[in-house]
């Protein structure tokens, strides 16, 4: 069976536009959620939570989509 | 670009949000449909029901579930999420409901792509679930007496209040709401987060501003900036990428506009009054906080720049709200 990730252009791709613009910048989709602080402040140890947040797995999907795309030639 | 909210503008990015996933189910049902197993019928029957109504959130998350399974070379989990893609979801009207009303991968999607920690979402008991409830309820009924562009902007861009209870512990990590683009017109609220209805109407101008915010991009970023560079944000104490800076700023002024508005209307009493003004006071000052560390260092793209631009005209042109005294505003902000 062909593996269908092979055959799509991630960059026709709702949430995933943004990998076509040559910056390696991951696609909309694999931002992290925007958790508001409306009302008071936030507790200290929410610097830890979003410090893991940041380096794993957003980045780690962005990482391997943008790898993926910029190992090959383009959409096949 | 206007700042002014309108049910127009949140029901053009709908449908333009929409379109977008139409059009994209088209094309990898047509590149991948064999393998995903899904007919040319099955996926004409689906884009159509798309582009014609209003989607549950629902049926955009399990549409990015379905490519990233993909990415994953996971195809058993791919087909699972097709079919699921596949299921009619129509939502014209907006729900609220708790993060647990709602079948089991349904939820679990849910706590997944809203929050980074699901295990600090918790289902509420009914009491607090009620509270929340009615709080929203109230809250709409607030902004239709005395911003009803806001309220039915709102309306038009989400199609799901989720309700969902934080951490009881005061000291543990917390949220008061949150956004994902992975769930177009779905917000989530912390039902310990708002206490007051005031509260619970700025806390929907502000997640549905990041719902705007997500539909104004549906094709490209606001900031050039890599998701790595970190800045300080006016809402939180933690480095945020300069995309979650300009979401906070941005919507910071929807909430000045939202409060300011409600009280040129008067829909204000006198026991929320002193809380409103110490709220348009930090509204100005976290925008101008916010607005700092964009032009410092942001990057923006053309759009970027006409968005941000459209909030600082607001924020440069507002003023303080006509008929509120100056000692009422001094007042408010000694509160904070």
């Amino acid at each position: 069976m062909d593996n269908p990730t092979t055959k799509l252009d991630w960059t026709r791709m709702l949430g995933f536009e943004q990998i076509a613009d040559g910056r390696g910048a991951t696609g909309q989709a694999q931002r992290a959620p925007l958790e508001a602080k409306v009302g008071g402040k936030p507790t200290p140890t929410i610097d830890a939570r979003i410090g893991a947040k940041v380096g794993s797995k957003p980045v780690d999907i962005g990482t391997k989509i943008g790898a993926k795309i910029g190992t090959k030639p383009g959409p096949v | 670009m206007h700042f002014e909210p309108s049910a127009e503008r949140g029901a053009a990015l709908d449908i333009r949000m929409r379109a977008r996933l139409a059009d994209t189910l088209d094309y990898v049902f047509d590149e991948a449909g064999d393998e995903l197993r899904v007919s040319p019928a099955e996926a004409r029957r689906a884009g159509a029901e798309i582009r014609a109504a209003s989607q549950s959130p629902n049926r955009f998350g399990a549409y990015y579930d379905m490519v990233l399974a993909l990415e994953d070379n996971d195809i058993e989990r791919a087909r699972g999420m097709a079919r699921e893609v596949l299921i009619p979801a129509g939502a014209r009207e907006m729900r609220v409901a708790a993060i647990g009303d709602r079948a089991g991968g349904e939820a679990a999607r849910y706590r997944r792509m809203l929050m980074n920690d699901p295990a600090m979402l918790h289902d509420c008991d009914a009491a607090l679930l009620a509270s929340a409830e009615a709080r929203i309820v109230a809250a709409f009924d607030l902004l239709d007496r005395g911003f009803p562009a806001m309220a039915n902007e709102i309306r038009a861009l989400l199609r799901e209040v989720v309700i969902a209870e934080g951490p009881e512990d005061p000291k543990a990590p917390t949220f008061d709401g949150a956004s994902s683009y992975m769930l177009w017109g779905a917000t989530l609220l912390n039902a310990r987060g708002q206490t007051n209805v005031l509260d619970t109407a700025q806390a929907l101008a502000h997640e549905s501003g990041h719902n705007l915010l997500f539909g104004f991009c549906v094709s490209g970023s606001l900031v050039e900036n890599s998701d790595e560079e970190l800045f300080s944000s006016p809402l939180r104490q933690d480095a945020r990428p300069m995309d979650g800076v300009f979401h906070a700023t941005y919507v910071v002024a929807r909430m000045h506009q939202t409060v300011s508005r409600l009280l040129e209307a008067g829909v204000i009493d006198d026991e929320s009054m002193p809380g409103a003004l110490a709220d348009l006071a930090a509204h100005r000052r976290n925008f101008a906080a916010g607005d700092q560390v964009i032009r410092d260092g942001g990057r923006l793209t053309p759009l970027g720049t006409e968005v941000i631009e459209s909030a600082r005209s607001y924020m440069a042109g507002c003023g303080e709200p006509r008929g509120i005294r100056a000692g009422q505003l001094a007042i408010g902000q000694a509160r904070r």
